[in-house]
């Protein structure tokens, strides 16, 4: 039984011995140190109080009246064995006393005793049991500190061991010196091999080197850091991204030793914090976006109403609910009335009531689209009524407008007429008198009779040039195109002006090389002889005595071509295909024009600063007229001069012919057959008859005939698609059939000689054929390219 | 042997003297008519070989005047010459389509006039 073990001052002593003198003086003895004494004469109760008291030190003699001295002090020891024993033993128990020895007696003391010498003993016991005392007490204290501290680092260690955070050390080099076992679970490592290594051994080049420098700065600061994330690499090679936290520990004397502290695998949280705002991005884009598009259906100026396959509106927007005047809830679940189903997209008109409570009109176009998920029709509806408004104003308008451009018209129209009349009596009258048929003139007579005479003609080109400016400007200029051969123009121009030209001694001359290699051009005769007068005219006038003109041509590839006074079809083909052009100019060596004459040249009545012959001044339209001529064909009238060095006016003209457009418009027709393979090309030829030009005479007839030819032609070919052109100036007819191969082309070939035959055509009340059916040509066996498939139409006659 | 006849037809006095002063100086006799129907009567009772026509008339124009005359067996072989102030091409046209010989606008050379209506009367011969 373990007693308490205290260190006291004095001991507790258990004296025993049979003789009660001897107990008396060793008692009194021991009680003059100070000791507690306790006494017993036999050994039975001398082991009771053993057992009662904690005895420190038994003084016993060997020599026991009821049990043997030996086995006394065994069953002391057996009761307390941190007693000690000092034996009393007389001489001739010296043998037992090797015995005694072995039961580990402290001391013995022969009879007859000292009892000085009892005492020095049990002083000597005594601290000596004190010190078993002491060192067993430190041993105990020794051992609790011990367990306590085993039982705190197995605390420590199996929190350290199983917590889901990487524990570290660090030196002040930064170099682990311990990692806990999640090292492992956290970058593929086992703690033996991160222990000498440094954190940023784990790390790519340059994070290592942000996170060293990180260390160095904090570890010379000796603070803690928190949360400090930095990327590591797994041994598979994967980034890990962990945060860290550590804090400084000093040896005794303040000094840096290294830190501790907890890493944490913020991997997946980063992750899915990075999720997260993407998330968020996306719920936002998507929750901005329904409010834009919200914003536009309910900004929308246009109505916008959706109405369920059984005619229930099911939504309308801001606007629909001011063309309906009514709120939405009370439109919303009521039926549309009106009829929807009109195929995609078609524009539909409704009567609505404006905001002043008058009628008016709105566009509805409707759709088919989905509405919750159910088929359903969406109509945007657009009050119009003010544009309707505006457009009926602006055909009033346009009305109008042309109606003055008629009137304008007719005016001068009418006012030329009504001015040309009187003109004539006073022209007729002045010539009966200048030409001397009414008798003699004197000199002053006719002199001045003259002078009306010039006058008059003055009168009569100014009011000539005002109805051709007029007829310009208003667009009313009509051509008649025919083939012009330059060279025939520039003789009448010489032979108009040359009486001219020699009395002031000027050459008036044609360049005739310039005429070699010139296209033929088309266009309206009389007009360009009347341009060519108006600028040799001109260049006469503003030449010196003996100065030249020289008239030139010549052909150009692009010449800018503007839109001609054709007929709509026509003018497309000849914009699509610009056939060569020419360029026709009238060059003089006279006093030439200054920039500032070049600009307004052109101008309605300008007149260059210098006419040299103020007689001979015009009406100052001229130019302007020549010009509006140039350009209803389709060119440009220009002058190029410079002060000193003469002038040189020039025009452009288009050179396409009739026959050019004919084959154009084939040509594009054809074109677009070409993507949808195959078609094939007949052709009735005119034989003996030709083209139209060669029959200016029968022009009327000539029509007529073809135009029979295409009815009956008309009548044989089978669908809508087949078309047939009529090529009056090459003297045929080309018929087109799309889709159809060689085989199908040829029936309807059969076909058509079949219905000549039944319905013979004459011309001319000629009898018999006098034209011929080709062979049919089809795309794209027969050729792939247009103008090549046309050749062969040509061979292909009979 | 018979004096020429020529049949001048304008509503205004001043250019039918004036043609008729020219026309006489050449030995060419001159019948006058101031509006169509008078133009129309006298070219059908006066056998005039030449007509001088204006379109511009009164009661009927010159136009119609001489479709009506080309209609005719009788007269359609009578040269018409139309006179006018109005220049538009439709009116040109409209003149060829009538069967004039020629048609020539207003002011005129009265020399060129002459000349013209002495070569269709020597081909009328």
């Amino acid at each position: 039984m373990d007693k308490t073990i205290k260190p006291q001052e004095k001991a507790t002593i258990l004296i025993v011995n049979d003789e009660p003198i001897i107990l008396k003086l060793i008692g009194d003895v021991l009680a003059k140190e100070g000791h507690e004494i306790y006494t017993a004469d036999r050994g039975d109760n001398a082991l009771k109080i053993i057992n009662d008291v904690s005895i420190d030190i038994l003084v016993t003699d060997i020599k026991m009246p009821e049990m043997d001295g030996v086995q006394f002090i065994n069953e002391a020891k057996k009761i307390a064995p941190e007693i000690l024993v000092i034996v009393i033993t007389g001489f001739p128990e010296i043998d037992s006393a090797i015995n005694l020895l072995k039961i580990n007696v402290y001391d013995y003391i022969v009879k007859p005793m000292d009892p000085d010498d009892v005492m020095a003993s049990v002083n000597r016991a005594w601290d000596r049991q004190r010190q078993n005392y002491e060192n067993k007490q430190l041993i105990q204290d020794l051992k609790s500190a011990n367990d306590l501290l085993q039982q705190r680092e197995g605390r420590f260690r199996s929190l350290t061991e199983n917590t889901s955070d990487w524990i570290w050390e660090l030196d002040v080099n930064g170099v682990f010196t311990y990692s806990n076992p999640k090292a492992y679970d956290i970058l593929g490592y086992r703690q033996e091999v991160i222990i000498g290594k440094t954190p940023f051994d784990f790390m790519s080049a340059d994070e290592a080197q942000r996170v060293a420098g990180f260390f160095r700065e904090t570890a010379q600061s000796g603070k803690p850091f928190s949360f400090f994330e930095n990327t590591n690499v797994h041994k598979d090679g994967r980034h890990i991204i962990i945060e860290t936290s550590g804090v400084p520990f000093l040896d005794k004397d303040g000094n840096l030793l290294g830190y501790r502290g907890v890493n944490r695998n913020i991997t997946d949280r980063k992750q899915a914090e990075i999720e997260r705002k993407q998330l968020n991005e996306r719920l936002r884009e998507s929750r901005e976006s329904r409010e834009s598009f919200q914003a536009i259906v309910n900004k929308n100026p246009g109505g916008i109403i959706i109405v369920n396959k059984k005619g229930i509106i099911k939504f309308v927007n801001p606007a629909a609910e001011l063309l309906f005047r009514k709120k939405a809830d009370e439109l919303i679940g009521s039926m549309f009335g009106l009829p929807l189903a009109n195929g995609d997209n078609e524009k539909m008109e409704l009567d609505i009531i404006t905001e002043n409570g008058k009628t008016g009109t709105a566009d509805m176009r409707v759709l088919e689209t989905t509405w919750l998920g159910e088929p359903a029709y969406l109509a945007t509806l657009f009050d119009v009524t003010a544009i309707k408004e505006a457009e009926e104003n602006l055909i009033k308008t346009n009305e109008e407008l042309i109606n003055i451009a008629q009137m304008k018209t007719e005016f001068i129209s009418i006012a030329s007429h009504e001015l040309r009349t009187p003109l004539t009596s006073i022209k007729n009258a002045v010539d009966i008198l200048l030409y001397k048929k009414a008798g003699e003139l004197n000199a002053k007579q006719e002199q001045f009779t003259a002078m009306a005479a010039h006058n008059i003609d003055r009168l009569v080109i100014l009011l000539n040039d005002l109805l051709d400016t007029a007829k310009l400007d208003a667009g009313k200029v009509k051509l008649e195109f025919a083939e012009l051969d330059p060279g025939y123009i520039f003789q009448k121009a010489v032979d108009t002006f040359k009486p001219q030209a020699e009395a002031k001694s000027q050459t008036l001359e044609i360049d005739y090389d310039s005429l070699n290699n010139i296209p033929t051009i088309y266009a309206d005769y009389a007009k360009i002889q009347q341009v060519m007068n108006n600028l040799i005219s001109n260049a006469l006038k503003f030449t010196q005595e003996g100065g030249k003109v020289i008239l030139s041509a010549r052909a150009i590839s692009d010449f800018g071509f503007q839109s001609a006074n054709l007929k709509q079809g026509e003018k497309d083909s000849a914009i699509r295909n610009p056939q060569s052009a020419i360029e026709i100019s009238v060059t003089d060596n006279g006093s030439g024009l200054s920039m500032d004459d070049q600009k307004m040249i052109f101008d309605k009545f300008y007149q260059a600063g210098h006419t040299l012959d103020q007689k001979s001044k015009g009406s100052g339209l001229g130019l302007n007229i020549s010009r509006g001529l140039v350009k209803a064909h389709g060119g440009k009238l220009l002058v190029e001069s410079e002060p000193g060095k003469g002038c040189r006016f020039f025009f452009t003209l288009p050179g396409f012919s009739p026959e050019d457009i004919e084959m154009s418009v084939l040509e594009i027709e054809i074109s677009k057959l070409a993507n949808h393979p195959p078609f094939s090309l007949l052709c009735l030829n005119l034989k003996g008859i030709g083209p139209l030009s060669k029959h200016a005479k029968g022009l009327k007839i000539h029509r007529q005939f073809l135009a029979q030819l295409k009815d009956v032609a008309a009548g044989v070919i089978r669908q809508d698609s087949d078309r047939i052109i009529m090529q009056k100036h090459f003297g045929r007819l080309i018929i087109i059939l799309p889709g159809t191969a060689k085989a199908g082309a040829m029936i309807v070939r059969n076909k058509l000689k079949t219905a000549f035959y039944e319905n013979p055509v004459f011309f001319d009340e000629q009898a018999g054929q006098v034209f011929s059916i080709s062979m049919p040509v089809t795309f794209p066996e027969d050729g792939q390219i247009v103008k090549k498939l046309l050749k062969k139409l040509q061979t292909y006659q009979e | 042997m018979n004096k020429q006849r020529v049949l001048i037809v304008d509503d205004e006095p001043d250019i039918v003297e004036s043609i008729k002063f020219n026309l006489e100086l050449e030995d060419i006799e001159c019948l006058e008519a101031y509006d169509g129907e008078e133009a129309l009567l006298k070219a059908k009772t006066q056998n005039p070989d030449l007509i001088l026509l204006d379109i511009m008339l009164p009661k009927m124009n010159g136009y119609k005047v001489a479709r009506l005359l080309s209609f005719d067996e009788t007269y359609k072989n009578i040269p018409i010459i139309m006179l006018t102030a109005r220049t538009q091409e439709k009116d040109v046209l409209l003149g060829e389509a009538t069967g004039a010989k020629e048609y020539i606008s207003k002011p005129f050379d009265m020399n060129m006039l002459v000349a013209l209506v002495k070569e269709y009367l020597s081909k009328g011969k």
